[in-house]
């Protein structure tokens, strides 16, 4: 194969991660509207556009191993793979926790503690993704420590959010014996509903980490 | 590369990664038995200890990738070490909820919270871990398949194990006369053993991927990969 050839394969194969991404993105912000609008349909929409992603997932792998079997990459062309074969794995777990959403927003009210914000939780995780994978289709490696602050931020969200629903747990009124089992449900939605967020940051950091790995060999971030 | 200088290569970085993962699940357990026994020394050493898993993981990442680069591999040995290549991120994701258990150890007492069995729950999840690593080293599909299926009973225990946690807190409500440093105290705890309980089915998380990954690699069957 030409050599020009192969740098266009290289060329398609980010442009083809960061479609994904964007997709993946799109779902998350699909599953946040799901739970602040309580929409059923939308709900199933993402649940149900899971299979699409799995699939894209799937044929990028495949591109990957291809690029690497065919064409014995060195040094950066490699490592520039072997990211984009571990960045496509978050991408495709994001795209998991998006479904989780999905199902948290059919099955729960997600509003018991208004004084957690949710959204505002996942405004945080989009715009991590987005750095991470501008970091990634940009080499950028400021944007990858950027990342990795902004997750401290995030946890600490999340942290307190945890604590304000442990908080009205305790101080809330007394309930009545039939409400007990549906409340539980909801709160139990709501606390998993911040670990799947927490999570989403989570995969943005490992694409940060490994986007820095790809531009200058700095596995600083990776662990 | 030679032909049987390649295969003895994988089989190396098979045996490898098993023995990797055999180190992640002892320091795994060792975290949650010094967890549950309140026993900070220890913890403390299993934070100590995660650079070394960290360099371990880093050589056989790149194991694999030379692996793929230098010989153009069959299908099935594509898919072994590709499959070597994805578990390994688990595994040393593993090993940082083994030093998450530990550091929350490290302020701990003796006991995490009474209203749930972090040790049971622990176990079980590093059991399916070992079977997942198992099911890779010999090829069993049907251990992954059981991987999985203990997850579902997982997920479900962690879920009443967090719901339990819950229902003591609304308890509390009826309880007069509380201080605010009791109160900080039990918030505290509640939240320390609710991440206690996500970082467990993490770990289960992580076993399925495995045996995912090991399914796929044996009988090319993306049943469980998503």
């Amino acid at each position: 194969m030409p050599r020009n050839e192969y740098q266009s394969q290289l060329a398609e194969l980010r442009e083809d991660v960061v479609a994904m991404s964007e997709t993946v993105a799109e779902r998350l912000e699909l599953g946040l509207t799901a739970l602040e609008t309580n929409d059923e349909e939308l709900a199933r929409t993402v649940i149900e556009g899971d299979d699409e992603i799995n699939q894209l997932y799937l044929d990028l792998e495949q591109q990957c191993t291809d690029l690497i079997a065919l064409q014995q990459p060195v040094a950066g062309d490699l490592r520039f793979i072997a990211a984009s074969f571990k960045i496509i794995t978050d991408l495709e777990r994001i795209a998991d926790l998006a479904t989780n959403l999905g199902a948290y927003a059919e099955t729960a009210d997600n509003d018991v503690f208004p004084s957690v914000n949710i959204q505002e939780i996942g405004e945080t995780t989009l715009m991590m993704l987005d750095s991470a994978m501008a970091a990634y289709a940009e080499e950028d490696r400021e944007l990858c420590y950027t990342v990795n602050d902004r997750d401290d931020d995030l946890d600490e969200e999340c942290e307190i959010a945890s604590d304000t629903v442990v908080r009205e747990l305790i101080e809330g009124e007394e309930l009545g014996g039939e409400e007990i089992e549906p409340f539980m449900e909801d709160v139990s939605r709501l606390l998993l509903t911040i670990r799947d967020l927490e999570r989403v940051g989570d995969h943005a950091v490992n694409i940060a980490a490994r986007a820095l790995y790809m531009i200058d060999n700095n596995d600083e971030l990776i662990y | 590369m030679a032909r049987n200088q390649y295969d003895e290569r994988l089989t190396t970085l098979r045996t490898d990664i098993v023995l990797l993962a055999e180190t992640v699940l002892e320091r795994y357990e060792d975290a949650v038995d010094a967890m549950a026994a309140g026993d900070t020394r220890r913890a403390d050493q299993i934070v100590r200890q995660d650079d070394e898993i960290n360099s371990r993981y880093l050589a056989l990442e790149q194991e694999c990738t030379t692996l793929i680069a230098r010989r153009q591999p069959v299908a099935s040995e594509l898919r072994l070490v590709t499959a070597s290549f994805k578990i390994l991120t688990d595994l040393e994701r593993i090993a940082d909820l083994a030093v998450n258990l530990a550091a929350r150890t490290e302020y701990g007492t003796a006991e995490l919270h009474d209203a749930i069995d972090i040790r049971t729950l622990g176990m079980t999840a590093g059991e399916m871990v070992a079977t997942a690593v198992d099911a890779y080293e010999t090829e069993t599909s049907d251990a992954c398949r059981a991987v999985a299926t203990a997850d579902n009973e997982l997920d479900e225990d962690c879920e009443t194990a967090n719901k339990r946690l819950i229902r003591e807190l609304i308890a509390e409500r009826t309880t007069d006369g509380r201080d605010e440093r009791e109160l900080a105290a039990t918030v505290d705890r509640t939240t320390r053993a609710l991440l206690t309980v996500r970082d467990i089915e993490r770990v289960g998380d992580h076993a399925v991927n495995i045996a995912a990954r090991t399914l796929y690699m044996i009988d090319s069957d993306a049943e469980l990969l998503y």
